[in-house]
């Protein structure tokens, strides 16, 4: 009976350690660099209307395996490569001068089971997040590739969303309407900010 | 004075400008763009001919140096259409020069004057043209009709369901194969018999999707010319869209005319590899039979490229190269060119291209200096 409660309490006191040694190596990266882009198509004739935009402000969090963070982006930087399209799309469907940021927030983005917070690579996991695009926050799924190493971490997002799911017209100009779906994609450096260790005690804790 | 003995590039440009039928500008370039399907801008899936309301707005946005928003408008605007309905007049003419070993000569003529019409209903696309013979412009004498229309078609093309992005066309109009550079003298286009008044009746049924397109063609020739041997055949044509920014396509061409046939066949590119920097590249091969009771076939290459840079929007400078080897077994039938060139559409409604370079004529042994100067204007 003795045997077994140590056995027990090592158990408890060993998941401890452990949770606490991970729960210490949370790790904030503040943004330093990037970009967010889209590709949305017109049809008929299947025109690629590409844009692209400034790096996105914020910063993201690793704790234990979860991948947390909150972007901000502002809409004005975009680009498509017609000042006309710009125009109209900033004016008349973002209408930015109302909604000049969009947000984006990982709400579930989990690394793979055999990272190491040193460094690490992992491709295409599965990620959700809310995006608030015009005023309006809406959930989307998608894929996130992130690489890090040394203090600097690189991270690229994607994912699909419907126009109208945020209250915005389709696009529609001199014959050409706009598709209702586009693709998002968000380009990130950053870097390690001070570490940021967790509540929880640290290694070693004993029971009384 | 000595009179200038033409060679083959000069009888066909001056030929070609005789007999009108160039088509109205297309600009495979602008995939480069994201345009990879040519009915973003054009009424015509093969590109060229009238431009949709799209077209006229991407012709200020993207084409023009210079221009307002709505000076790219049919008319200028003056007398507004609804945007299903498109008008557009257009004229052009040419100045030549050639000088030779033999002598140099230069020589101005009217192209094109025609109008086009086209009209958008529910999910029909009618397109007609009616223009005045060049040789009728220059006071020359013609054989031929004063008025004619080139093209003119009727196109179904969904835009829902399963069958979005197909087409399907018939009527008289340009079929679709390889490039459709609108300098109609090129190899790739006088070089393989698709220049001047190639236009046919043609059945078409095409598809300009995302990361294909194509077009399937029975080629019926000119059945109301009966004088005329045209020719009929099918036209297969497919291409690939890579990365927004590349189209790759294949081309053949099954033709019948009366006592001989042909296939054609080969690949293009349009390579757009920045915004600025693009290729356009065709190579084919002709396979002609029965061509003549002393020679039962002959085969032949053409190959066309021209690396263009767009130094500020509108202004292009190029290189262009032409092989032109008409009968691979006859060394006075390997004709090449060389030559850099410009392409200027200073405002919208306006385009202007001049080009002078070097030409190996095999007929006469001999390097020949050519060049032109064309400018053109559509309302």
């Amino acid at each position: 009976m003795k045997r077994n409660h140590f056995a027990t309490m090592f158990a408890v006191l060993s998941s401890f350690a452990a949770a606490s040694a991970l729960a210490a190596n949370a790790q904030s990266y503040q943004v330093t660099g990037g970009n967010v882009g889209f590709l949305a198509i017109g049809k008929p004739s299947a025109i690629k209307i590409r844009g692209k935009g400034s790096a996105p402000q914020g910063q993201i969090q690793i704790s234990g395996k979860e991948v947390s963070g909150e972007l901000t982006f502002d809409e004005n930087s975009l680009n498509t490569g017609i000042d006309l399209r710009d125009r109209h799309m900033k004016e008349k469907y973002l209408q930015t001068d109302k909604n000049p940021t969009a947000k984006f927030k990982i709400t579930k983005l989990t690394l793979p089971r055999d990272f190491t917070p040193s460094g690490f690579s992992a491709e295409k996991l599965p990620m959700e997040g809310d995006l608030t695009l015009h005023g309006e926050t809406k959930p989307v799924k998608g894929t996130a590739t992130i690489i890090s190493n040394a203090g600097a971490a690189t991270g690229h997002v994607e994912f699909g969303t419907q126009i109208t799911d945020y209250k915005i017209d389709i696009p529609t100009y001199m014959g050409v309407k706009v598709a209702d779906h586009i693709d998002i994609d968000v380009d990130v450096q950053a870097k390690a900010a001070e570490s940021s260790p967790a509540s929880a005690p640290a290694q070693g804790t004993k029971k009384k | 004075m000595n009179f200038l003995r033409h060679t083959p590039f000069m009888t066909a440009l001056l030929l070609g400008a005789s007999t009108l039928t160039s088509n109205a500008y297309a600009f495979p370039e602008m995939v480069r763009h994201g345009y990879s399907n040519c009915t973003a801008c054009h009424s015509s899936p093969s590109g060229g001919g009238i431009l949709n309301a799209y077209g006229r707005s991407t012709s200020q946005a993207v084409l023009s140096a210079y221009g307002q928003e709505r000076e790219s408008l049919p008319m200028y605007g003056v007398a507004p259409l609804p945007e299903a309905f498109q008008i557009q007049a257009f004229v052009r003419g040419i100045q030549v020069y050639q000088d030779t070993p033999q002598a140099s000569s230069g020589d101005s003529q009217f192209m094109q004057a025609d109008l086009s019409a086209s009209a958008v209903v529910n999910q029909f696309t009618v397109v007609a043209t009616g223009g005045l013979n060049p040789n009728t412009l220059s006071g020359k004498p013609t054989t031929d009709n004063k008025f004619f229309s080139r093209e003119h078609y009727v196109m179904y093309r969904p835009d829902s369901g399963a069958l979005e992005n197909t087409s399907l066309r018939l009527g008289r109009f340009m079929m679709d194969y390889g490039i459709h550079e609108p300098d109609h003298t090129v190899s790739i286009r006088q070089g393989l018999g698709f220049g001047p008044y190639a236009e046919s009746y043609n059945l078409e049924a095409g598809y300009q999707g995302e990361r294909f397109s194509g077009a399937v063609t029975g080629v019926f020739g000119r059945p109301e010319r009966t004088n005329l041997k045209s020719e009929q055949g099918l036209a297969l044509t497919g291409a690939i869209h890579l990365a927004e920014k590349y189209k790759f396509g294949l081309s053949f061409f099954q033709g019948y005319s009366t006592g001989a046939s042909r296939q054609v066949a080969g690949p293009y590119g349009i390579l757009g590899f920045t915004e600025r920097f693009y290729l356009l590249t065709e190579w084919d091969w002709q396979f002609r039979h029965g061509i003549s009771q002393t020679n039962s076939g002959a085969s032949g290459f053409v190959s066309f490229n021209r690396l263009g840079y767009e130094l500020i929007q509108g202004l292009h400078f190029y290189i262009q190269h032409q092989n032109n080897f008409s009968h691979l077994g006859e060394p006075t039938a390997h004709d090449h060119s060389f030559a850099p060139g410009i392409l200027f559409y200073p405002r919208p409604h306006f385009e202007f291209q001049a080009q002078l370079g070097r030409e190996y004529n095999s007929a006469l042994d001999q390097n020949e200096t050519s060049g032109f100067l064309m400018g053109s204007f559509y309302l």
